[in-house]
């Protein structure tokens, strides 16, 4: 065992894709018409989610936007791992990083609008009578890897992080450990920020003044003899400094927590096989 | 409300809840074998047929009731449109 982690020096990049909005188009504010609000400065990715293709439709309404963007993604992702998951499903690992799903706004106004008299009554009966079940599942951020993990035929270890600005950054690490211990053969880190849930996005917006923008991004990492320059020995406080001149700070867009991840690719577009 | 309005209720509930605007949803469809409905899909189906049709619906409450009438309905895989059709009418008649 020891000696496979000595053999395994390094990092390939097998797989990479980015999805951002047209980062030319003007910026725009997200209106809330249930809570009232809004939030400034934002650029959505040009896709509803309605039009997004999903291995499982039938799953659509109990998929977050980040879910659904990232299950379009499936077919492609899958014709990069069946080599491992032919000879083994448990072989790749999903390392996941988003934020909580969304609520449902409407059933939320409308219980905490009828549960400000009797409230042990009448909110327990609005709250029964209006949570949609399936809203529940929306709002779970282990449902995004499991449901590409369904469609994938992926059995390894499915992790999620939720950290809103280094959750991506902390995929990406365990990522790296468990290929380097030679936990999984190959490695699919993922990341996907969407404007579902307006207070999440609120505090993003809160963390950055840059636009605000939803991105989404996922590559696929194998051990290799070839130094890909993603130096898998170095803990997360040396990430960025581990992957040189991968990483770059964008100035102007920000992809909340997939910003780190968004970034790297957008850095590294065209390069696969380093 | 007509047979017929109820049954075109049911049956957007039941593309809504299944995502599919096509789906071919017929009285005598069964919800599980032929529409392909799982234990989640139920309970969204009984909260949009609560919202858009008013009545609140409780599939236990269903198969109990078709048992003790001896339709032949033993648990919930027997189901078919048509049965929710008939508990809905019975009940709210």
């Amino acid at each position: 065992m020891n000696d496979k982690i000595a053999t395994a020096s390094s990092l390939r990049v097998l797989w990479q894709k980015h999805q951002i909005p047209d980062l030319s188009l003007a910026a725009q504010a997200w209106v809330d018409p249930v809570f009232e609000d809004s939030i400034p400065n934002i650029r959505r990715l040009a896709v509803e989610n309605s039009d997004i293709v999903v291995p499982d439709p039938k799953a659509f309404r109990s998929m977050s936007r980040a879910s659904l963007v990232l299950s379009s993604w499936a077919e492609e992702i899958k014709s990069v791992l069946s080599p491992f998951l032919e000879q083994s499903s448990f072989s790749v690992g999903i390392y996941c990083a988003v934020e909580n799903g969304p609520i449902d706004g409407p059933s939320t106004a409308e219980i905490i609008k009828r549960s400000s008299e009797q409230f042990d009554v009448s909110f327990a009966e609005a709250y029964r009578k209006l949570r949609n079940p399936k809203m529940y599942l929306k709002q779970l951020p282990n449902l995004v890897p499991a449901q590409l993990g369904i469609s994938l035929g992926v059995q390894g270890p499915m992790n999620v992080y939720t950290h809103s600005i280094d959750g991506s950054l902390q995929a990406l690490e365990q990522a790296k450990i468990d290929l380097s211990s030679q936990f999984v053969k190959a490695a699919l880190v993922v990341s996907a920020h969407t404007f579902d849930d307006f207070w999440v996005v609120k505090r993003s917006r809160k963390q950055d003044a840059r636009v605000l923008c939803e991105g989404a991004a996922g590559l696929i990492l194998v051990n290799t003899e070839v130094d890909s320059g993603i130096d898998n020995k170095n803990s997360l406080m040396d990430m960025k400094k581990s992957l040189k001149s991968d990483f770059f700070y964008d100035l102007q867009n920000y992809f909340g927590i997939s910003d780190p991840l968004v970034n790297l690719i957008r850095n590294r577009e065209g390069r696969y096989n380093i | 409300m007509t047979q017929e309005v109820l049954f075109n209720s049911i049956k957007d509930a039941i593309r809504d809840v299944v995502n599919n605007q096509k789906l071919d949803v017929e009285a005598n469809s069964l919800l599980i074998g032929d529409l392909g409905l799982e234990s989640i899909d139920f309970l969204d189906l009984s909260s949009e047929i609560e919202n858009t049709i008013g009545f609140e619906l409780d599939f236990k409450e269903v198969v109990e009731h078709l048992k003790q009438k001896s339709s032949g309905v033993a648990d919930i895989k027997g189901l078919t449109v048509q049965n929710i059709i008939d508990f809905i009418e019975t009940k709210k008649a």
